[in-house]
């Protein structure tokens, strides 16, 4: 009975994600092999992106920003999220993760507009500063939460023992607080690193020259350009590197999960 | 090594308006096992944690030996400490939780593995358990876990916070000698954080009675049963009835204690003050029999051997007669007998 009802709840998304999501990724693929101009199927495409050094210099430039994204969302969100999950209680815990996740309550495009504006009031205009900053504060609970997701399992008492067994400060993050954020550390930076690499507003928003990344690189292909197939070899070329860097992070951390 | 001394000298501390500790002033003698024992929120477990620093008090001093420790940080105190949740590494297996304050410390190698292995044994745990995670123990076996670690250490001072709280009654009795087992073998200055009476007497050299932030009575466990100081202490440690002075067979006003086990049923001489009434309610508790027997109104107590209420065959309803000694009567303040 519970099956039944599960199947029939479960229907409208899967219904919505065949439609909406694998279908057109299927189109994606079968414009990336399919030459529209000279109606036959190749593999030009994949050539022409992975050789093209104009290409590769977007893709390496893109990936160097998700990168530093990553890092630094994580150098600024651990301490916020170990402080919040170890030595915050009732109601100031609830305070805090509101305080932290409400401007995340303003739609994005407003909030890059905003930022813009604000960026421009104290003399930064569009470039690699205004751009790292737009993405780092777009990002940033997208590391935050996993990392107090994770750091909130650490049981009570368990910092207090440590302490009394003659653990220091540095002791208390190498033995429990870094193991115990592993696994919110990945989920997070996974995040981070897929939706930074090919973010397409915010580069074009706050980068201005600078801000030719992949995002605005396949989007500048495909509706400018209205050339389907190299828009579409690079992206499914983005999305196989994500997948792969991601696949292997997991390994590499694996004996790490709690 | 006759075990270092921890005095605790006229110790305030308040969370906020609440006030935890009130000056608190005590002695745990050295290599000795001292049970604090009180009601939860009367600051027993506040009084441990400043012991072993990991809360500073608003006032006042802690000494181990003589020496000013009060602002000495928790990792830098060598004590040992047992939490009532126990706080085990979850992501950690038996040997890596015992080794944990060995490893801060830079010990490595074959003397660490020896003294891991030392501590195990002295706690009853085998090999087999070495690479097992702390999840997989029972209750009883995280209990050693914790033990273990705490004193792998070799601490100046082991702390104990309601450690036996969530086991089964037997499990209990068996820790409980176990802990005074290694106690006695380590001779290691204990402080013992409990509620419940019966485990203060099975492990107290010196039992503190606590309340609102007070240390109430200090002594023996004897002593404190025999001559409790207050109305408060003769209930919380022990059981007694709470009697009217005069109807106790006293010449004075006030409130007096009998110990539920000191009134006699139905005596044969040898006391001085006798009642008659019903017998109201039986609890067959094993070893005694807890009686509640109605004196002209008031309800009274007793505590008699099972082979005694078997002997005099009494049932509910029953008329007898119910005496003590005025010897055995707890009067306070002025009128102490």
């Amino acid at each position: 009975m519970v099956e039944r009802s599960l199947v029939i709840a479960v229907a409208p998304l899967v219904v919505a994600l065949l439609l909406l999501f694998y279908a057109p990724n299927i189109a994606l693929v079968y414009y990336s092999f399919y030459d529209r101009v000279r109606g036959v199927f190749t593999v030009d495409f994949y050539l022409d992106v992975i050789t093209n050094t104009v290409y590769l210099n977007v893709i390496l430039y893109s990936l160097t920003i998700a990168v530093a994204t990553v890092l630094a969302t994580l150098a600024l969100t651990l301490p916020v999220a170990v402080y919040i999950a170890l030595y915050s209680r009732g109601f100031e815990r609830i305070l805090l993760l509101v305080i932290f996740t409400t401007p995340f309550w303003i739609d994005f495009l407003l909030r890059a507009w905003a930022l813009k504006s604000l960026l421009y009031m104290v003399g930064v205009r569009e470039g690699f500063l205004a751009l790292m900053v737009g993405m780092v504060y777009d990002y940033i609970p997208f590391m935050l939460l996993p990392l107090y997701a994770s750091l909130a399992r650490i049981p009570p008492h368990i910092v207090d023992v440590a302490r009394t067994l003659g653990a220091g400060a540095l002791d208390i993050w190498a033995r429990i607080i870094i193991p115990y954020a592993v696994p919110g550390v990945l989920v997070g930076s996974t995040l981070v690193l897929l939706m930074s690499f090919t973010e397409l507003v915010i580069p074009s928003l706050l980068g201005g020259v600078r801000g030719f990344t992949v995002g605005p690189l396949i989007y500048t292909l495909i509706l400018a350009g209205d050339d389907w197939g190299r828009g579409a070899a690079l992206a499914i070329v983005i999305t196989v590197l994500s997948v792969l860097s991601i696949v292997l992070a997991y390994r590499r951390f694996k004996g790490w999960l709690l | 090594m006759a075990g270092v001394e921890v005095r605790f000298e006229d110790v305030w501390k308040s969370y906020g308006a609440v006030i935890a500790l009130r000056g608190v002033t005590l002695t745990a003698p050295g290599g000795r096992i001292t049970v604090l024992l009180g009601p939860s929120g009367c600051g027993k477990t506040t009084l441990l944690k400043i012991a072993a620093g990991l809360l500073e008090p608003d006032r006042g001093r802690v000494y181990f030996n003589g020496v000013d420790y009060t602002r000495v940080p928790a990792e830098r105190r060598d004590v040992g400490m047992v939490f009532q949740d126990l706080a085990l590494f979850p992501h950690m297996s038996v040997f890596e939780n015992v080794a944990f304050g060995l490893r801060v410390r830079g010990v490595r190698g074959l003397e660490l593995e020896r003294r891991v292995r030392e501590v195990l044994d002295l706690v009853g745990l085998d090999r087999s358990f070495y690479n097992r995670r702390v999840t997989e123990l029972s209750g009883g076996q995280q209990q050693r876990v914790a033990l273990a670690r705490a004193l792998v250490i070799e601490p100046k001072v082991l702390l104990l916070d309601e450690p036996l709280a969530h086991l089964d009654y037997k499990v209990k009795q068996k820790l409980l000698e176990e802990v005074r087992r290694i106690q006695r073998s380590l001779r290691i200055t204990t402080i013992y954080v409990t509620h419940d009476q019966l485990e203060a007497m099975a492990v107290g050299d010196v039992i503190a009675v606590m309340r609102d932030g007070y240390v109430v009575q200090v002594g023996t466990p004897r002593e404190v049963y025999e001559n409790p100081r207050d109305l408060y202490v003769a209930s919380f440690f022990g059981d007694a009835n709470i009697l009217d002075s005069r109807f106790a067979g006293l010449n004075s006003d006030g409130l007096v204690a009998l110990r539920f086990e000191d009134v006699i049923l139905n005596p044969n001489g040898d006391v001085d003050v006798v009642y008659e009434g019903v017998v109201e309610d039986i609890v067959f508790q094993g070893a005694f029999v807890s009686l509640e027997v109605n004196v002209n109104n008031r309800s009274l107590r007793l505590l008699v051997p099972r082979r005694e209420f078997v002997r005099q065959g009494v049932s509910l309803g029953s008329r007898v007669r119910v005496g003590w000694k005025l010897s055995d009567v707890r009067g306070f303040n002025s009128g102490r007998t």
